[in-house]
């Protein structure tokens, strides 16, 4: 599935490059829409790319499959799709979404922020909770929202007759069993996320050691 | 109340006004004189009672009321008038006490039979006017004249409003009968159909088949005779003792005028200003002699014996058989100047005469003459005019000065009267009170101007909320605008009719405009057009697009350019575009880079209705300097700099 990825780069849609979509509309119901429309695109963009976090410019900081050993918040070596091969998207990965330097326009601060509040409210964001910079706002893009995540997880783990089995996040991410799943590669803060849901809905236990560390997740 | 034994007189007749509520006026022969508001009507001693509050509007040929008090519907959009031609003579009554001052109308007296009227055809133009025209073509131009048909052509000569060429009077005459016995057909036959005539009207010029309810043909422009308004004209001209469509509330059921030989009628002034009644007086007076004066004239009793000069009537006599051509206007010239060389001689002679004889005698002479001058100069307008023509422009001028004489009321009227006559040409939906006060003040004779603080007093009266027109500021100024209401939705559509037609096509192909552009195309200023593009993007017709280049509009494209993702599998075609893009790409960047100004330069050489090109504009039309940051900005203050320039000239 990357590998295709890395061959076709995302293609954005014909109002990326409507200047006026770069320009905050004053016009209500335009607005509304303008809004809806940078959402959409952003969730797009943000699914096709596995990207898991952006900060505030909309430069992807955690993108692919995230290694847990990797610190969450360096943007990773993509490889072979920061070619000449793919503008955009290089465009994207050094200034971020909000930027369309094809027609030298890029958005207004104050608009992203109310895109990223909308975002937040409609639940396909929310902040992450960064104690090394407290100031740098970052967000976790769910373009799977973690209640999704978890729908996906139990379906597979029922699917695979897993139920009842207990599972490190190592495990869940890069474990043999789930090659080829949509949550393969899964920024682990995104499936403590989705696990939490479970927990609440009561299908999850948090298996821990002895330091209080969460060690595994039964799942059932 | 409306009583039943007390008929109106039959010297009542009606007009109907133009849409702001003021009377049609027989154009160009009848000239607006002067203005009384408030005014009470009597027949008689008897108050008429729905006409106790109206406006009195003197023209040179008649006395028009129209009624101020209520909204006038459709059937009452009528406005009575007395012709001054029935006039026998005016008086005034002073105020006493509670009684206004008056103006008593005699009239003259009318038989049933009225053989007048019915001599219409044969002795054209002596008594009541009849409100038709007809058409003929300039010989020289073939320009489409029109002219009254009840002109009088000994007294007057008409010249062809295209050319200027003067007409052959016998053509003229053979259109004239022509248009009466037309006139005179359609009359008797519209006695039998009147009333049940509901069908559309075919146009007698062109075949146009015309609403019943038109009056002027809608292509060719030319009157439809059997209209209902012109039906009336018609029967109004040639059937005085038709009803009155006006209905009339007696106060009494006695008028005091029956069995008496002179019928009169009264003009109750109720609110009088620096003895406007008086004035009104004066000019009733001075208008009935007027027409007294054109009365006799019409029927050829004066000036009809007496020769200025035999041997220049002769000449002008000759003048008068038709000629055309080169050589012949050559002539013509030959023997105007011949004239005047002879009035010249003779004139220098006796002042050579007078020079020779006393310098005494010449200053005395100029003595004697100062008391004229002075008068003359006074009242331009001299009882003892020879040249009527050039009387009547002169009175027309001082008739028109609406500072003193005019209420601000009526001034609202006419401004409405302007701006809805021109809205179609002249001005936009969009009008900067000072553009309208330039181009109203245009209409207006030397002498007549308004001020511009009279002007601001009267745009609240004229943009009432009720009104289609209203006032708004143009945002970033403190300029108002005048806004018709009623226009503004086809404004919008123009603008998105202009972004789609002369928009460049910038690197992808969205239509785009700048502010320059749409300040040219509408001939507007550039604060206005800034307004405009405003309230379109308000309603949601257009997008802007702010940048460092400055702000585009483009179509609003946000509904249809919906997201829909491409990249779920078919990527047809993607390959081309991206190398399509790549290449306008350094075109667009190039372009950003370039100074404003000659940016600008490049607008203004665009030729602007040129067919909307295919290809990216910026690939083609950008020249190959570019700029750094630091001049970009540098640039950037000239260009606010030169809008600033523009907007002066324009504003």
């Amino acid at each position: 599935m990357s590998t295709q990825h890395q061959q076709q780069p995302f293609k954005f849609p014909k109002i990326y490059n409507f200047p006026p979509f770069f320009t905050k509309q004053p016009h209500a119901q335009t607005y509304a829409t303008q809004l809806q429309q940078w959402i959409q695109l952003i969730l797009d963009y943000c699914r096709y790319n596995r990207v898991w976090i952006l900060n505030e410019k909309g430069v992807p900081l955690s993108q692919g499959n995230v290694d847990q050993d990797q610190s969450e918040l360096t943007s990773q070596d993509l490889n072979s799709s920061t070619t000449a091969l793919d503008d955009e998207d290089a465009d994207v990965r050094k200034k971020g979404i909000f930027v369309n330097d094809k027609i030298s326009r890029s958005l207004d601060t104050l608009m992203i922020q109310e895109i990223f509040q909308e975002l937040i409210t409609s639940g396909n964001a929310s902040y992450v909770n960064n104690k090394r910079n407290a100031n740098a706002k970052t967000y976790y893009i769910h373009w799977n929202t973690p209640s999704d995540w978890s729908t996906i997880l139990l379906n597979w783990i029922e699917s695979k007759g897993q139920s009842g089995t207990v599972f490190t996040f190592y495990e869940l991410c890069f474990g043999d069993l789930s090659i080829g799943q949509e949550f393969y590669g899964i920024h682990p803060d995104i499936l403590e996320l989705a696990i939490n849901v479970l927990v609440d809905d009561g299908r999850a236990r948090l298996l821990k050691d002895e330091d209080g560390k969460v060690a595994g997740v039964k799942i059932q | 109340m409306p009583s039943d034994q007390l008929k109106p007189l039959p010297h009542w007749q009606t007009t109907s006004l133009t849409s702001s509520t003021r009377p049609q006026l027989n154009f160009p022969i009848e000239q607006e004189i002067i203005l009384q508001t408030n005014v009470g009507i009597y027949q008689g001693n008897c108050k008429i009672l729905n006409y106790q509050k109206c406006r009195a509007y003197l023209t040179n040929q008649r006395l028009i009321f129209v009624r101020d008090d209520t909204q006038h519907s459709e059937g009452e959009r009528l406005g009575l008038l007395i012709n001054l031609k029935d006039i026998k003579k005016v008086e005034y009554v002073k105020g006493f006490i509670r009684s206004s001052s008056k103006i008593i109308v005699y009239l003259k007296r009318r038989n049933k039979e009225s053989p007048e009227e019915d001599s219409i055809l044969e002795d054209n133009g002596s008594k009541a006017v009849i409100l038709l025209d007809t058409t003929w073509i300039c010989p020289i131009c073939s320009f489409v004249n029109s002219i009254n048909i009840n002109i009088n052509l000994n007294t007057q000569e008409k010249a062809c409003e295209n050319c200027g060429v003067k007409a052959d009077k016998q053509v003229l005459t053979t259109v004239i009968t022509e248009a009466l016995s037309k006139t005179k057909a359609n009359s008797s036959r519209q006695d039998v159909t009147v009333g049940e005539q509901e069908t559309d009207v075919g146009c007698p010029q062109c075949t146009f088949i015309n609403h019943k309810s038109l009056t002027n043909c809608e292509l060719c422009g030319c009157q439809l005779p059997s209209s209902k308004m012109n039906q009336s004209a018609v029967s109004k001209s040639l059937k005085v003792e038709r009803t009155l469509k006006v209905a009339f509330q007696f106060e009494f059921k006695d008028d005091g005028l029956t069995g008496k030989d002179t019928k009169y009628i009264k003009l109750s002034f109720r609110e009088v200003k620096d003895s406007s009644d008086k004035k009104f007086y004066q000019q009733l007076q001075q208008a009935l002699e007027a027409t007294k004066w054109e009365g006799l004239l019409d029927n050829g009793n004066i000036n009809k014996n007496s020769q200025t000069a035999a041997p220049l009537t002769a000449l002008h006599e000759s003048l008068k058989t038709p000629v055309f051509g080169i050589h012949s206007l050559t002539i013509k010239e030959s023997v105007k100047s011949q004239q005047n060389q002879n009035v010249l001689t003779s004139s220098v002679d006796d002042f050579s005469k007078i020079i020779n004889d006393d310098d005494s005698q010449l200053q005395s002479l100029l003595d004697s003459f100062t008391p004229i001058v002075n008068k003359q100069l006074r009242e331009s307008h001299s009882k003892t005019h020879k040249h009527t023509i050039t009387t009547k422009q002169l009175r027309t001028n001082q008739y028109n000065t609406p500072t003193s004489q005019t209420s601000p009321k009526e001034l609202a009227y006419r401004i409405q009267d302007h701006l809805t006559s021109h809205s179609s040409t002249v001005i936009t939906p969009l009008t900067p009170i000072s553009d309208l006060y330039v181009s109203y003040n245009r209409t207006l004779p030397p002498q007549g101007k308004i001020s511009p603080e009279l002007f601001l007093s009267i745009i609240p009266m004229l943009t009432s909320p009720k009104s289609q027109f209203q006032s708004m500021v143009i945002p970033g100024t403190t300029q108002l605008a005048i806004t018709d209401t009623k226009q503004l939705q086809s404004l919008q559509i123009s603008i998105i009719n202009f972004i789609k037609t002369y928009g460049i096509p910038d690197a992808y192909s969205f239509r785009r405009v700048n502010l320059i552009q749409v300040a040219q195309f509408f001939k507007w200023g550039v604060g206005l057009s800034q307004f405009a593009m405003d309230l379109a993007i308000q309603d949601g017709a257009i997008v802007s697009d702010v940048g460092l280049e400055g702000t585009w509009f483009y179509l609003n494209e946000f509904e249809s350019l919906d997201i829909i993702s491409c990249n779920n599998g078919d990527d047809v075609g993607f390959d081309g575009q991206v190398g399509d893009h790549e290449e306008s790409t350094v075109g667009q960047g190039l372009q950003s880079d370039n100074s404003p100004s000659t940016q600008k330069n490049s607008l203004f050489d665009l030729d602007f209705p040129t067919v909307p090109r295919a290809k990216p504009v910026g690939a083609t039309t950008v020249t190959t300097e570019t700029m750094g940051n630091g001049q970009t900005e540098n640039s950037n203050n000239k260009k606010s700099k030169t809008l600033l320039e523009l907007e002066g000239l324009v504003l």
